[in-house]
């Protein structure tokens, strides 16, 4: 991915790598980071095994708000891998990247702050950006979508966030609960009062489990209707399984090269349920 | 006249375009508000050529080229040779280059006058440099780095250079290029100044993410805010030895 990395950043970064090889054989030392920025920064340990299964590397997972100088590439490109090739380019994503650097957002970054962050999660207010590009073009995708922001248009008391959440496929799902409850607190202060959102848009993917991607997109495309049938459709966000359980609309869209979009509108109470059940999922594991 | 455009949402500009004072390349695929910030400020001035090299879509960083030539790498194929002599102008020389480095655009950087390539290119590559584009050739690094192209946006009116560039370098290529420079960033913080953008005596085209700083530098040390082709460039040349920090 093209990212926007300062050259004198590079030599400093291969050097703390050095200095982590050198430090591995005491794996006592932990490297967390100690200054915390912000009251809603939490350090979670993950641990990574090597291909040979001797090596065991500590990686932290850092949270932090959105931070407009440093994330905004980052954003852009996590937003393009969520949306897929074809839709990014219909999407004004710089101007997206910076609704979301403006509203609510949690970042997870594992080199520090000023490195780029893997995962992220956004709530944009609908009512305060409902002439953006982003609000235009999710009404353009189905009926559903636009007839729901009409409703909440027409009411004065019920509000609606539009969710953004995307992470590099090998991050760990344990870190979504706390993602979510940290990114609920913000936007609780940002709202005041202990306000919430009373609604939820999230668009988010899923993929067909036995797709050949070398098969031509014109002889899958007839018979793509029976295939979903035979195919498993799994989950790459492990978390929409529940929000889909407690949505209040749901829907798809046709599979393009294995990989489907879905929707999801879920109200405050579904949202919550669905992540205290994901997080009582993970502890079983 | 500085604009700012996207190339299917990508905002390098200079991976996707060439432009210089006699004409200007495109690459197939694009959307028509790309194709339109050129149509708009270039009109009929100088020939837009859509086209691809070696089948690719990334020509600004496969081809080299001034005023009066444009080298093509080796891979460029003979339909794609013959499209760009039917749309260039006569009097721009094409010629295809046998070069281990192909990506011409990467390790070439030229204006009308004055060429820095990279320090490893071959004699003979160097010496049609200076033939085809009619140029004083210098094998240079920009501030240590060997993709020159890359790193450095040059026009005959000024150059950026990328913004971890010391003073000491800046001075070094000012003075060999005979234009004032300046380190700065375009799209937004991106180093890759001269992928990020394009720019000839009197229009620069930058990616949508340009910041109105970045914008007001580019149009400040490329001088376009006249917005006519400036025809004094040339005894200017002369006499600007300067360098901005």
């Amino acid at each position: 991915m093209a990212q926007a990395i300062k050259l004198s950043e590079l030599t400093s970064r291969k050097r703390r790598v050095e200095e982590t090889n050198n430090s591995e054989e005491e794996s006592d030392i932990n490297i967390s980071s100690t200054d915390s920025e912000k009251e809603d920064e939490e350090a979670e340990n993950g641990t990574k095994k090597e291909d040979d299964g001797e090596e065991i590397v500590n990686i932290d997972f850092d949270f932090f708000s959105g931070n407009p100088n440093v994330d905004f590439h980052a954003l852009k490109n996590l937003m393009r891998q969520l949306f897929g090739a074809q839709e990014s380019n219909r999407i004004q994503l710089s101007a997206l990247a910076d609704l979301i650097l403006e509203s609510p957002t949690t970042t997870i970054k594992t080199d520090g702050q000023e490195s780029d962050p893997y995962c992220f999660l956004s709530f944009i207010n609908y009512k305060e950006n409902r002439k953006c590009d982003y609000v235009q073009y999710l009404k353009k995708i189905d009926n559903r979508l636009s007839t729901f922001f009409d409703t909440i248009d027409g009411n004065n008391n019920k509000t609606c966030a539009l969710v953004m959440s995307e992470r590099l496929i090998n991050m760990p799902p344990e870190v979504v609960p706390p993602l979510y409850k940290i990114t609920l607190e913000d936007v609780s202060n940002s709202l005041g009062d202990g306000k919430h959102y009373d609604f939820y848009i999230i668009v988010s993917r899923k993929y067909e489990v036995n797709f050949d991607m070398e098969e031509d997109d014109g002889e899958s495309g007839s018979r793509s209707k029976k295939r979903v049938k035979q195919n498993e459709i799994d989950y790459f966000h492990e978390e929409d399984r529940f929000f889909e359980k407690h949505s209040k609309i749901h829907f798809q869209s046709e599979a393009k090269k294995g990989v489907i979009a879905s929707y999801i509108m879920i109200d405050h109470e579904g949202l919550v349920k669905s992540i205290d059940e994901f997080e009582k999922e993970i502890a079983s594991w | 006249m500085a604009t700012r455009t996207q190339f299917e949402n990508s905002n390098e500009i200079g991976v996707f375009s060439k432009l210089t004072n006699t004409y200007c390349l495109v690459a197939l695929g694009g959307s028509e508000n790309f194709y339109s910030a050129f149509e708009a400020e270039l009109g009929d001035s100088i020939p837009i050529a859509h086209t691809t090299i070696a089948g690719t879509r990334i020509i600004g960083r496969m081809t080299a080229g001034n005023r009066r030539g444009l080298l093509v790498p080796t891979q460029t194929t003979d339909q794609e040779l013959q499209h760009l002599r039917n749309s260039l102008p006569d009097s721009v020389k094409i010629q295809r280059v046998e070069e281990r480095l192909s990506a011409l655009g990467n390790v070439v950087c030229c204006n009308d006058y004055v060429a820095l390539v990279h320090p490893d290119i071959d004699r003979e590559t160097e010496e049609i440099i200076s033939d085809v584009l009619g140029v004083e050739v210098f094998r240079q690094t920009i501030s240590g780095n060997i993709l020159v192209g890359s790193y450095c946006s040059l026009s005959n009116q000024g150059g950026l250079v990328h913004p971890q560039t010391s003073v000491q370098d800046q001075e070094e290529l000012s003075s060999l290029l005979q234009v004032p420079l300046v380190a700065g960033t375009v799209n937004r913080g991106s180093a890759v100044v001269g992928a990020g953008m394009v720019v000839n005596d009197y229009l620069a085209v930058t990616g949508l993410d340009t910041t109105a700083p970045e914008l007001s530098v580019i149009e400040s040390i490329f001088r376009l805010q006249d917005g006519n082709p400036d025809s004094i460039s040339g005894n200017l040349r002369d006499t600007l030895i300067e360098t901005y920090s």
